[in-house]
């Protein structure tokens, strides 16, 4: 049933903003940096291999990468409005995590072909396109394989090119049915599901491709040049959520207590649940929450480390809250001091994108949250040779495996009391 | 009826089931009636719960639905019954009547197939 006047109305909001945004973007980027360079810097982010980590603005510029974020978020507006669907929690985490994704990863290039292939999904199962802008957008996860085969396996162009665009299209019509029974295997834990789907597509794809000879391997392109710029940039968009929440609710933030007290769990679709104002807070708090611990860390701020804050921000609509993302922070930092360097982007990403096990601490507390948190480091670092970094949500791969492992476990503990008490009843009951 | 509203049809009585036992439902009345616009789901019985359950039912119910709910999110309904599966519940359906009396708790709900609406 789609949604009625009233709600149509109230949930239709947030567009405007993310129009805003995007605008403002394109701005920053025209009094930045001059048109010529801004074409050429763009030209080279969308012939870029992509693969983790690829720093856009190391290849193409820090103007260049505002110009990719600002019109990947464009294309996604549009595709919101031709598909007349309304922009809630999982929409507005979409649009700043594949926002974020533009730093370094996520191009118009490849995300077109995936959307396409959602789109031919919908038509093949006959479902509205509304229902499915998560896994077109999120999607895009997996660009960096479309990137691959384009440019990066030495094909002749002529075949390359439409070769990686319909290699998109097909992995797009085959992201719904799989990310929906991926969703199953942690129970809506890892809050980065579509990154787990991606992981797997990832791993079969690269599988094959070494099959055939073909050696993909992350890589590490950072540019650190940008530092204080990103530091403001991302300071700007953090203080304008915040700013725009306490507008639309007026400043009453009587809500927020109850949002703290839902476990994240998916589906915490917190404009549904809380209202947009609210919601929109609690985004611009995660964003600086995140800001804040990269500064504490010393920390550099490149294009993956403001793909990382804007991630988180954007899930402060979808499960995200400090109450429930904090402890987890706070586990994958303790891994990170114990067994790397703090200060690095290597650490720093994961700490920042491990939030995606933020429910596990929403819903068991923080001491499972810390867990999680050391767990994801320990794992997330082995799961990326197996796609090769053509997974760009190589963490939300890594949560799914948390987030599998620890529920199972946990409810067994939990239950533990209940039917050891059970057993005693039953054994007394025998004797008499 | 299309496959799919029968699995999600299937999915929301055995979620109402799980929330009358998990609450000391015994002897529960269950009706389930498809026809060609939408599945009832009418589900009675007796069981142990408290206003704020009542109105958090209620408030599930009552939430805006989002599109993403028609496909994909629905899979997650009936995992464990916790945190929020009301909400999917209440995302999953249209229309609803809840009453409880003497302990009898009466949930109605009605969930309209979502058809094929254009191109986007």
């Amino acid at each position: 049933m789609t949604l009625e006047n009233e709600n149509d109305k109230k949930l239709a909001k947030p567009f405007n903003f993310f129009l805003l945004l995007s605008l403002a973007l394109i701005a920053c980027a025209f009094i930045l940096t001059k048109p010529a360079e801004l074409f050429a810097g763009f030209v080279s982010i969308n012939l870029s291999t992509s693969q983790l980590f690829t720093d856009y603005v190391a290849v193409g510029g820090f103007g260049a990468t505002l110009i990719n974020a600002s019109l990947v978020m464009l294309f996604e507006l549009l595709i919101i409005r031709l598909s007349k669907a309304t922009i809630t929690g999982p929409s507005m985490a979409a649009l700043l995590m594949t926002a974020g994704f533009a730093f370094f990863g996520t191009s118009l290039f490849n995300v077109i072909p995936i959307v396409l292939g959602v789109y031919l999904y919908s038509r093949i199962e006959k479902l509205p396109m509304r229902s499915l802008l998560l896994q077109a957008f999120m999607g895009s996860a997996i660009g960096p394989l479309i990137d691959f085969i384009a440019f990066g396996m030495g094909l002749d162009p002529v075949i390359a090119y439409p070769l990686g665009i319909l290699s998109g299209v097909l992995i797009g019509a085959i992201i719904p049915p799989l990310s929906s029974a991926f969703l199953r295997f942690h129970q809506g834990y890892n809050l980065y599901n579509i990154g787990f789907t991606a992981g797997v597509i990832g791993l079969i794809a690269v599988s094959v491709f070494r099959l055939f000879g073909f050696e993909v391997n992350a890589v590490r392109i950072f540019d650190e040049h940008y530092h204080n710029a990103l530091i403001i940039l991302v300071s700007a968009i953090f203080l304008s959520l915040i700013v725009y929440g306490l507008i639309l609710c007026k400043g009453n933030l009587k809500e927020y207590p109850k949002l703290l007290a839902n476990s994240g769990r998916l589906l915490s679709d917190f404009p549904v649940l809380f209202g947009h104002g609210i919601s929109f807070f609690n985004m611009g708090v995660m964003g600086f929450i995140s800001l804040i611990l990269v500064l504490i860390l010393k920390g550099p701020v490149n294009g993956p480390v403001v793909g990382g804050m804007l991630t988180v921000a954007g899930f402060g609509a979808l499960g995200k809250h400090p109450k429930n993302t904090i402890p987890v922070l706070l586990g994958s930092t303790l891994a990170c001091w114990l067994h790397k360097d703090l200060s690095t982007t290597d650490a720093i990403v994961p700490i920042l994108f491990g939030t995606t096990i933020a429910p596990l601490a929403g819903r068991y507390g923080p001491l499972v949250g810390l867990l999680g948190g050391y767990l994801h480091i320990a794992v997330v670092g082995n799961v990326l040779p197996l796609h090769g970094g053509l997974n760009l949500y190589n963490n939300g791969f890594s949560g799914g495996f948390v987030a599998a492992f620890l529920v199972p476990i946990i409810e067994a503990l939990r239950m533990l009391p209940e039917r050891m008490k059970s057993n005693a009843q039953t054994r007394i009951s025998k004797d008499e | 009826m299309h496959r799919r509203e029968s699995q999600k049809t299937s999915n929301i009585v055995r979620t109402l089931c799980q929330f009358f036992l998990l609450r000391g439902g015994d002897e529960l009345h269950i009706l389930v009636q498809p026809n060609d616009e939408y599945s009832l789901i009418d589900i009675s019985g007796k069981v142990n719960v408290s206003e704020q359950e009542i109105q958090e039912i209620e408030q599930a119910f009552n939430q805006a639905k989002t599109s993403e709910m028609e496909y994909y999110y629905d899979d997650l309904i009936s995992t464990d019954l916790q945190d929020n599966e009301l909400n999917l519940l209440g995302q999953m359906t249209d229309d609803h009547s809840v009453t409880f009396s003497d302990s009898k708790l009466n949930i109605i709900v009605k969930r309209y197939y979502r058809e094929d609406e254009g191109m986007l």
